[in-house]
């Protein structure tokens, strides 16, 4: 049990510190214009609300491809300036996910053999999506609107509706669920969903980790290194503390990261803002701290 | 960034389908662009690729381009008045033209749109504005636009001063250009508001003035201390190095660092002789005219003048057969502004009467995948066809501006006589020597002059060039006795260096 905990936390931490250590060094293939506002914000917000109800619509295939498309223009994103060759990240980004359904239809999707494929896609996704919205100049107060206000959706749509737990019962039937998940004993934890495979499963949302992720990189853009830091590992607490609450049995429902992330967020954001007396902006921050090595 | 992006499809679309671009997305492509620069410095590599239209081949260009001329056809003959019945005399379909076609459709004549500019207009256009040339050649031409087609040219404006990123917000722009120039004004102040500089749309007033507002001290939040980029005609550059050197003005005097000019040439000599008064600066040049906006021509650093196939279609033909040129040969500029460009006022095979040499490529410059002539050479009704060929104003005008003795802008003319040309011009003082100076210069670039004739004062000469330096706009405030945030004396005069400062500046 404390076993998984320590691997799900750990996908969380490596996706932190390597969208983190990529944000220094390699720069995404980006519009050649265009930066992230709040009105990308806004639309951000309409899309994750309305997307459950698009996938607890659509027909099982159609929310596979559309899972599929996602996770395969992030990947293909992070890889690319890694990689020699733009055929060379594709070739890999799709016999990553190739592998991903293979295990998935082969072993089941909470086999240990596919859950480290999985995990290992969607810190891919997190490095990916982080990076191109905060290489796309996201501020830091947008990615703490972003927050907060998936705090209070997180809440309702955990605690009050019943849309986040039919959402993960559908998706946990596929490959490339979009949570970082390590198998646990039958039993073991608290039923947070009603999947059949859920209580087999401790895990934390890809979109918790890829928000939380934005966040640092856009408080290390604006306001400074410490700042970013300070995310990282407000982040990681809180995530290690929620699956310890899980673990420990002393929750027994669905905790929503978000709703205390959220908050955390926030204060971060005015305290560092009072404290830097307002954010760089990424060319500000480019010519302060220059990269190390420019892909 | 999503809003940017669903803008630019609208865009594309417009650019690829030839339908009108949607105005809300240009704004915010240009809105976007801004918010980069602001971020990140600076945009991406494919910007101009993305605004400019993609790089087509020949095949590919012929066709959109063919396309594109055959539905501006079709409305020019169901909605203008001029163009049915020439269309139809000279037995030209306009549903069926293709590229190929193009050349059977009559070139239209500058004293025919001169004479009946709303003949051209479509009988659907919003007219909003009634802009006209300024009548170098004659009468001004009159040219109708909607508001559509300003804010388009507006927004091709901002996104050629972004993707060029050849001025910075902190500058500090000062328009010296007629404030009568309507699209002038309006493409150089859109186009410098979407980058973030100050802009002071000045107009052309006398030297004197203008040479105050450059040397005057600024202290605006993230902007250069003084004017960095003057935005003027030739003519009236020229106006201001002749002047300010005459009252001891110099390099130290200002900050300017680059100069946006064109509707006239701007030559070597200028050039050269401008860094005495201002220093080095670096030369911006395009080629625009109120009849084709927004077609316009951008200058590459080889000197070619190239032009956005999809704005437009540009011929260089034969002044008088109206048949293309062959590479090298001059000929006129012959210009069609295509949907969705143009909308109000539609000109066929548009004849400038600027005077270029075709070009045969391939090009290697930076702009080398778009369609290219030569610079301007100058005005065909202002060139002179002799026993040896064309003598145009550029062959002059370089040659005279060169020389020391000739005060700027040159002031001159020529025309045709036996054997060659005769050219008068202004000069300091007509002695022997600057004869000697002139005659060498001329020859050295091939003009075959038969008779030259110097003169001391301007009003002597027979047949001046006109010079857009000439439109210069009167002010309440006599210079010396006014704007005391301004020193009276030029610095440099002030030193002890050459030039009469105040006494010369309260003559005026």
């Amino acid at each position: 049990m404390w076993g998984a905990l320590l691997v799900v936390a750990g996908y969380a931490a490596l996706s932190l510190l390597a969208g983190w250590a990529y944000f220094r060094r390699y720069r995404v293939t980006r519009p050649a214009f265009g930066v992230v506002s709040l009105t990308d914000v806004a639309i951000m917000l309409t899309f994750i609300v309305l997307v459950p109800y698009l996938y607890l619509t659509l027909p099982l295939w159609a929310v596979a491809g559309l899972l599929g498309v996602g996770v395969v223009s992030a990947v293909y994103l992070a890889l690319q300036p890694l990689l020699r060759g733009r055929w060379v990240a594709v070739v890999l980004c799709l016999g990553l996910v190739g592998v991903d359904v293979a295990l998935a239809v082969g072993q089941g999707v909470t086999g240990t053999a596919f859950l480290l494929v999985n995990d290992t896609i969607l810190a891919l996704v997190v490095v990916g999506a982080a990076n191109l919205w905060a290489q796309a100049g996201m501020k830091a107060r947008d990615a703490a609107i972003l927050g907060g206000a998936l705090a209070v959706y997180d809440a309702l749509a955990t605690w009050q509706l019943p849309v986040m737990a039919r959402l993960l019962d559908r998706l946990l039937q596929l490959p490339l669920f979009p949570l970082f998940a390590w198998p646990v004993r039958r039993g073991t934890i608290p039923d947070i969903g009603s999947a059949g495979v859920l209580p087999q499963l401790l895990g934390v949302g890809l979109g918790d980790i890829l928000v939380a992720t934005v966040f640092a990189l856009a408080m290390r853009k604006a306001f400074g290194r410490p700042a970013g830091l300070v995310a990282v590992a407000v982040t990681l607490a809180t995530v290690v503390g929620a699956l310890s609450l899980l673990s420990s049995g002393l929750v027994t429902t669905a905790i929503p990261v978000m709703t205390f992330l959220g908050p955390l967020m926030i204060v971060q954001y005015a305290y560092w803002r009072r404290a830097r007396h307002g954010e760089r902006t990424t060319r500000q921050y480019l010519q302060a701290e220059p990269q190390p090595r420019q892909a | 960034m999503l809003e940017t992006a669903f803008a630019n499809l609208r865009f594309a679309a417009s650019m690829l389908f030839g339908v009108p671009f949607h105005e809300r997305s240009l704004d915010r492509i240009v809105d976007g662009m801004r918010a980069t620069i602001e971020e990140l410095g600076a945009l991406g590599d494919e910007a101009n690729a993305l605004v400019g239209g993609p790089v087509l081949d020949e095949k590919t260009r012929h066709d959109i381009q063919g396309r594109r001329f055959r539905s501006q056809a079709m409305r020019a003959a169901r909605e203008t008045a001029y163009y049915p019945e020439v269309l139809a005399a000279a037995g030209v379909d306009p549903a069926k033209l293709t590229y190929k076609d193009i050349a059977r459709v009559p070139v239209t004549a500058k004293d025919t749109l001169r004479d009946n500019p709303e003949a051209f207009v479509r009988r659907t256009a919003k007219i909003a504005t009634r802009v006209t040339s300024t009548g170098t050649t004659g009468w001004p031409t009159s040219v109708y636009f909607s508001e559509y087609e300003l804010h388009v040219i507006g927004a091709f404006a901002a996104f050629a001063y972004m993707t060029e990123r050849r001025l910075d917000p902190d500058d500090i722009v000062q328009i010296a250009i007629t404030t009568r120039a309507t699209l002038g004004m309006l493409t150089v102040t859109r186009g410098c508001a979407a980058v973030g500089m100050a802009v002071h749309p000045a107009g052309m007033l006398s030297p004197d003035h203008t040479l105050r507002l450059l040397t005057e001290k600024h202290h605006l939040p993230g902007k250069k201390p003084k004017v960095s980029v003057l935005s003027s005609y030739p003519t009236y550059f020229g106006q201001l190095v002749e002047r300010g050197l005459e009252l001891g003005y110099g390099p130290s005097d200002f900050g300017l660092e680059k100069v946006l000019t064109g509707g006239e040439l701007l030559t070597d000599g200028l050039r050269r002789r401008s860094e005495q008064l201002f220093g080095e600066l670096s030369f911006l040049q395009n080629y625009a005219l109120t009849e084709l906006d927004p077609m316009t021509g951008n200058l590459c650093l080889d000197g070619h003048l190239h032009f956005e196939p999809s704005a437009g279609i540009a011929e260089v033909l034969d002044p008088e057969s109206h048949q293309p040129v062959a590479p090298g040969e001059p000929g006129v500029l012959v210009g069609t502004v295509l949907p969705p460009y143009r909308e109000t006022t539609i000109l066929l095979r548009y004849n400038t009467e600027d005077v270029v040499r075709a070009l045969a490529g391939p090009f290697t410059c930076s702009l080398r995948n778009l369609p290219a002539t030569s610079h301007v050479l100058g005005k065909l009704r202002l060139s002179a066809r002799h026993d040896h060929g064309w003598t145009f104003m550029r062959d002059v005008q370089e040659a005279l501006e060169t020389v020391q003795a000739v005060p700027l802008p040159a002031r001159y003319g020529f025309w045709a006589v036996p054997g060659g040309v005769a050219v008068e011009v202004r000069v300091r003082s007509a002695t022997a020597q600057t004869r000697r100076a002139l005659e060498a210069q001329l020859a050295e670039r091939g003009v075959p002059v038969q008779q030259l004739r110097l003169v001391e004062d301007p009003a002597e000469l027979d047949r001046p060039v006109p010079l857009r330096c000439d439109l210069q706009e009167a002010t309440f405030d006599r210079v010396a006795d006014h704007s005391p945030a301004v020193a009276p004396v030029p610095a440099t005069a002030a030193r002890g260096q050459a030039g009469t400062g105040l006494a010369v500046a309260r003559g005026t």
